[in-house]
């Protein structure tokens, strides 16, 4: 069902607000443990800055748009985090931004899993700032599921 | 610098900052993972809510192959704008750009893509409207879209308290993608980090002075280049730096009208 307000949000590039500084953003860190675990792993990376970066710099400017995927699903959490409704499994289907961060924190995790030579196995990953305060954990995924729709997960 | 001159210099800037976005995008889409979390169905769930347009574009815009078509699409029209600048070929740089961004579910990188299309409309709107006058309202309106996205950047510092002390810079170097000894150098350095965000705060809000001066102008298009070198070696936001300096030349031209 065609939405407006979704529409808007598509072709906001064509609006700029020049608003990068109005708010100070949290840091987001991604942690993820795989079923049974007890340490919650990281899976964020840093780089190195590369010689040549002015001229191309693919790579930092992907994780760029991964990150904005990620405050992307913090702000459509946002109702859910202050209690100001419930979140239930159709709320988070819903979520498009829930799918990509669920499929990006996937792709990390199967790099974790080659590295120490698991595979196919449940997890959960779960969103906090760097001053230890946890926005979400998601139930238990698939690590090699494509599809993400009957995943779960809850605000705290 | 008079009409011509400012038209050309943007156009070159900006076909030069498309031509480089253009190589990245082609790198970016031969990756498996960026196909998973853009997936096709991902995006035909965006498109079908979102996107009045005929199934068979939307079709087309969430395919895998859509993004390495437009990527080549903008490096070989960058190019040809680069040899011959007119209108028409700044339209379809805008037009291939604006489908990349929806292919992103609307942006890719932000504020680089807003620049990026205000660049191109101004452009497309001073090449094809040269002779009848509006294509000086074409840079007139891109110098004021410049300055005021400093100016607002800087009030909004200036409101907040943790710009004011420093702390936000820190805040934000935190979130780099990059690992630096620097990084944490900076951030124990309490004083720099205060006189770095006063240093910011001053240049970004003075920054409208340029329209009025063409030596202001000169004086703090240097500042943002630094400004702007220094995102890129900390935050590696290069398409910032080619975004905003393709705009430049609109703000030396209007210092000629005031």
């Amino acid at each position: 069902m065609f939405n407006f307000n979704a529409f808007l949000n598509l072709i906001r590039v064509l609006f700029p607000r020049w608003s990068f500084f109005d708010q100070v953003e949290t840091v987001v860190i991604v942690e993820a443990k795989p079923q049974g675990g007890q340490a919650w792993v990281s899976l964020s990376s840093e780089s190195k800055p590369a010689v040549g970066a002015l001229l191309y710099n693919a790579e930092t400017n992907l994780s760029h748009a991964y990150e904005n995927i990620l405050r992307e699903f913090l702000r459509d959490l946002q109702p859910h985090l202050t209690g100001e409704a419930s979140l239930a499994q159709d709320d988070l289907d819903r979520m498009i931004s829930f799918r990509q961060v669920t499929e990006w924190t996937r792709q990390r995790f199967e790099a974790f899993e080659v590295s120490s030579g698991r595979s196919g196995f449940l997890f959960q990953f779960r969103l906090k700032s760097s001053e230890g305060e946890i926005f979400f954990v998601s139930h238990e995924i698939h690590s090699q599921t494509p599809r993400v729709s009957d995943s779960l997960g809850d605000a705290r | 610098m008079n009409l011509n001159q400012a038209l050309l210099l943007c156009g070159q800037m900006v076909s030069l900052g498309l031509f480089l976005s253009g190589v990245e995008f082609l790198r970016i889409s031969s990756k498996p993972e960026v196909h998973r979390v853009w997936s096709p169905e991902i995006l035909r769930l965006e498109f079908k809510r979102s996107l009045p347009a005929p199934d068979v574009f939307k079709r087309w815009l969430a395919s895998k192959g859509s993004l390495r078509q437009l990527a080549l699409a903008e490096m070989i029209l960058a190019v040809a704008a680069l040899i011959s600048p007119s209108a028409p070929m700044y339209l379809a740089l805008f037009v291939v750009h604006f489908f990349i961004c929806l292919r992103f579910r609307g942006t890719f990188n932000g504020g680089s893509d807003q620049m990026f299309l205000q660049v191109l409309l101004s452009l497309s709107i001073g090449f094809g409207f040269y002779k009848s006058g509006l294509g000086k309202w074409a840079l007139v309106y891109l110098a004021v879209q410049l300055l005021y996205s400093y100016f607002k950047a800087g009030l909004s510092k200036l409101k907040s308290p943790s710009w004011r002390s420093g702390l936000a810079v820190s805040s934000f170097l935190k979130a780099s993608p990059y690992r630096l000894e620097l990084k944490g150098r900076i951030e124990r350095n309490t004083q720099l980090l205060r006189l770095g965000s006063w240093a910011v705060i001053v240049a970004e809000i003075l920054m409208p002075l340029s329209a009025f001066n063409l030596r202001a102008a000169f004086l703090f298009c240097g500042a943002a280049l630094l400004f702007h070198l220094v995102n890129v070696g900390l935050f590696g936001l290069n398409r910032f730096f080619w975004a905003w300096l393709s705009a430049w030349p609109a703000v030396f031209y209007i210092t000629t009208l005031l």
